[in-house]
């Protein structure tokens, strides 16, 4: 069965239906979470209430891309989170230790070593960006997502997707080279 | 080669797009007129590709449970606004009714003219006395036009009218606060 007809039966009422198309998008949901908000725990929360209201709202679908309309219910969810986590600051980040890569048989210690301090470091660079400038790069650089479906989650123009994407890759930039990943 | 602040600052602003060829023909052919001059706007592209790069890398983490909806919860259908907004449409059609058979005159409670001859409309023995007392005024000097109205469509008019403005706007409410739930789109922290 298809996303079209998984979604007509989820809009008559069928959980298990609902229940396959969350198997088909929960890893991009729970990415973008994970992305946004740098903490394991908080992004499973997130993802888990971010298909509850796709659940709650699956009648108000109107076709297009399923995608796109799950991650921006997702990334709804995620401001909610950063504004509640603004307002009460006291609500410790989990350190960014998320990658638990194994290493590969041609990597050295060293090599796979400074792969990980790369990772921490971009991890902390996303989160040093304003919201909407670090959503535009993980759904553009990490999700893969075109200008136009960015534009959808997002509810902006093309023009706001370039703007908000070429700001916040510039200033994760100079967060990289700032902290030496690499040099200007 | 020195260039302007300001041609650099462009291609600055231009070079995102252009990493991922989002830039129009005439657009590109600047930001490459420009990189083949200026060394400071060439670093600043190498970076930039740099940083898209190593995000490019960045895994998708699987997660560590399935995020299945397990219990029943409401189905997509329960939600209140579509029978408020059907309950606020028909009050509504009911109030216009009520104004247009007042105007109309259906319910008697035009005016009551003391000319000879004249109609008199009376909804209840209470208005007739009423009336009946201030055309015996009017007759010792006070005014002659009275007007009267059966004594129940008033409070039902307004009472229909601070229904449809009460539920129109609880409907409205709903419908905003559900739209804000799925698609409230934040500019705040946008830099």
């Amino acid at each position: 069965m298809d996303d079209s007809e998984l979604i007509k039966w989820s809009k008559k009422g069928d959980l298990d239906s609902f229940n396959r198309l969350v198997e088909s998008y929960q890893k991009a949901v729970y990415n973008l979470a994970l992305r946004m908000l740098s903490d394991r725990q908080a992004a499973e929360d997130a993802s888990q209430e971010a298909f509850f209201s796709a659940w709650r709202g699956i009648g108000d679908f109107r076709g297009g891309n399923f995608k796109a309309w799950m991650l921006r219910i997702t990334a709804n969810v995620c401001r909610d989170h950063l504004r509640k986590r603004k307002r009460n600051p006291t609500s410790s980040l989990e350190e960014l230790s998320m990658e638990f890569e194994l290493s590969n048989s041609t990597e050295s210690p060293e090599d796979y070593a400074l792969r990980l301090e790369v990772r921490t470091q971009i991890q902390r660079g996303l989160a040093s960006l304003p919201s909407e400038q670090r959503l535009a790069v993980v759904l553009s650089d990490i999700q893969g997502l075109s200008y136009e479906e960015i534009a959808q989650v997002m509810g902006c123009s093309l023009g706001t997707v370039r703007s908000r994407l070429s700001r916040g890759r510039a200033r994760l930039r100079d967060y990289l080279v700032q902290k030496g990943t690499f040099s200007p | 080669m020195k260039f302007r602040k300001s041609e650099c600052d462009q291609t600055g602003d231009r070079l995102s797009p252009y990493v991922d060829q989002r830039l129009g023909l005439e657009e590109r052919g600047e930001v490459e007129r420009h990189l083949e001059t200026c060394q400071g706007c060439k670093h600043e592209l190498e970076s930039l590709q740099a940083t898209v790069e190593l995000l490019h890398q960045v895994p998708q983490v699987l997660p560590a449970r399935s995020f299945a909806i397990r219990e029943a919860r409401p189905l997509p259908s329960r939600s209140p606004f579509p029978m408020m907004r059907a309950a606020t449409v028909v009050l509504a059609v009911f109030l216009i009714l009520l104004f247009a058979f007042d105007m109309t005159n259906l319910f008697h409670t035009g005016p009551i003219s003391n000319q000879q001859g004249g109609p008199q409309y009376y909804s209840s023995e209470k208005d007739r006395s009423q009336a009946g007392d201030k055309n015996t005024l009017g007759a010792n000097g006070g005014t002659s036009q009275e007007k009267s109205e059966a004594g129940w469509v008033r409070p039902l008019e307004y009472g229909v009218l601070g229904g449809v403005v009460v539920l129109g706007g609880a409907t409205l409410l709903v419908w905003r606060s559900r739209r804000r739930a799925l698609f409230e789109t934040s500019n705040e922290n946008d830099a």
